[in-house]
């Protein structure tokens, strides 16, 4: 599910400002990647060279976004493990310093302006649900992440013993659950029964601040699944090749 | 999954065969149960999800007994009785309807046909209403159960209770204890202590 499947094929010769322009989403993910605005008229392969990183490796991102079958990078190098690495970072960083502070804030607001019980509910909920995110999010930084900064290492020949012993991207893939569930849940309550007081100013844009997190935890678990596991996957496969040599 | 279900009960085969046959063509009822004993009526009731039930009067003549079981059970469920030989109107009057053994088939049709649209008049005012059983399970579920516990706790089968909740995900459209939890307390299904 991409937040703008128009099925556009994404290619390196396609003007930037022109991607960006047709996939309102592709904004945030450019920032993920440290891209800075304003393009110009230059090309995605000039962006992504200024900004050293793989176009190849954009390419593939920014075409998941758009819906689009897009053959995976052949080899992924070294950097292109750090560039994965970084955007994932930046993205949880978004996710928690603004995102979910942006839902606390308007729960809070909701609940100060509708002062009776099944509100206070509501707010007990997100607060347990961002305290949640912040835990599987926390886990990926301090577990997976330096993980596969390890195995990237040995494939450099940097380091050969395994300091986080024993562990493998298939424990990962099954603490990879839906974390987006109860994000529609939450928007289920306010729209079907949750009654309000106030106008239904704070309401609407408690549901569009959800529906927007959802929307970007769907894509994120979905380049998780589709680029970081096959790639971690890929990764130990090699360094166990290499090993038994 | 709007579909009825309907319980036929009398000592007779004849009838409760010939009913079923005849309510059958009706295609109101997504299930049809009979029975020929006051024991299984009440095991049945326990384990499905039932609408309408036919008793002959013969099973309520002495003692309320069995009425009050099923009104617990669910207060919705219609009751008609299905008289083939003489019967006190005291007793009648305690049906919702009673059907006679020389009833056209068209009145029959007509008499469940009338019954089930009233019914789901008060269901669209209602709305999603979630039956008796649903709101049982759910209130086990948002007090912690697992699914092992809630069977237990009702004399069900797990799949009975996974059954139920997928009822009720699907009626609600919630699918997290989270979101069951904030929705029991908004229709008033549990109290707020111990949750704040």
């Amino acid at each position: 599910m991409a937040l703008s499947s128009n099925g556009l094929y994404i290619s390196a010769n396609m003007k930037m400002a022109e991607l960006l322009m047709q996939n309102h989403y592709c904004v945030l993910m450019a920032e993920h990647f440290g891209i800075q605005i304003p393009v110009q008229e230059r090309t995605i392969e000039e962006v992504c060279s200024t900004n050293g990183i793989n176009v190849e490796v954009f390419l593939q991102f920014a075409n998941l976004l758009s819906g689009v079958n897009y053959t995976p990078v052949a080899e992924y190098t070294s950097d292109d493990i750090m560039t994965i690495i970084s955007y994932l970072r930046r993205s949880h960083q978004y996710y928690l310093d603004e995102r979910c502070t942006h839902i606390r804030e308007v729960t809070e607001k909701l609940s100060s302006l509708n002062n009776y019980a099944e509100v206070s509910l509501l707010k007990k909920f997100v607060n347990e649900y961002i305290a949640e995110i912040g835990e599987h999010l926390a886990y990926e930084n301090k577990i997976v992440f330096p993980y596969i900064s390890e195995l990237r290492q040995k494939m450099m020949g940097v380091i050969t013993e395994q300091s986080i012993t024993g562990y493998s991207v298939v424990e990962y893939k099954e603490q990879h659950h839906d974390i987006a569930e109860k994000l529609a849940d939450m928007r289920n309550l306010l729209i079907k029964y949750l009654p309000v007081k106030d106008d239904g100013k704070v309401r609407r844009e408690l549901l569009f601040t959800l529906k927007e997190f959802e929307a970007e935890l769907s894509i994120h678990s979905q380049m998780e699944d589709s680029i970081l596991i096959p790639l971690v996957e890929k990764m130990e496969s090699m360094v166990k090749e290499a090993e038994n040599k | 999954m709007n579909g009825y279900s309907v319980l036929i009960a009398d000592a007779s085969s004849i009838i409760t065969d010939g009913l079923k046959s005849i309510l059958n063509e009706t295609a109101l009822f997504s299930y049809i149960y009979k029975c020929n004993t006051i024991s299984v009526i009440k095991d049945l009731l326990e384990d499905k999800k039932i609408d309408v039930v036919v008793l002959n009067p013969a099973m309520i003549q002495n003692n309320d007994d069995l009425l009050h079981y099923i009104k617990e059970r669910d207060n919705n469920i219609r009751i008609i009785a299905i008289q083939y030989a003489y019967f006190d109107q005291k007793v009648l009057n305690k049906f919702d309807s009673v059907l006679h053994i020389d009833d056209s088939i068209s009145d029959i049709k007509s008499l469940f046909l009338g019954l089930l649209i009233r019914e789901s008049d008060s269901d669209s005012e209602q709305g999603e209403n979630l039956t008796d059983r649903e709101i049982d399970v759910l209130k086990l579920l948002v007090k912690g159960h697992s699914n092992k516990e809630i069977a237990d706790l009702l004399y069900i089968s797990i799949h009975t209770v996974i059954s139920h909740r997928k009822n009720i995900t699907f009626k609600t459209g919630i699918k997290s204890v989270s979101g069951l939890t904030i929705y029991a307390v908004l229709k008033s299904y549990i109290s707020l202590e111990g949750f704040m």
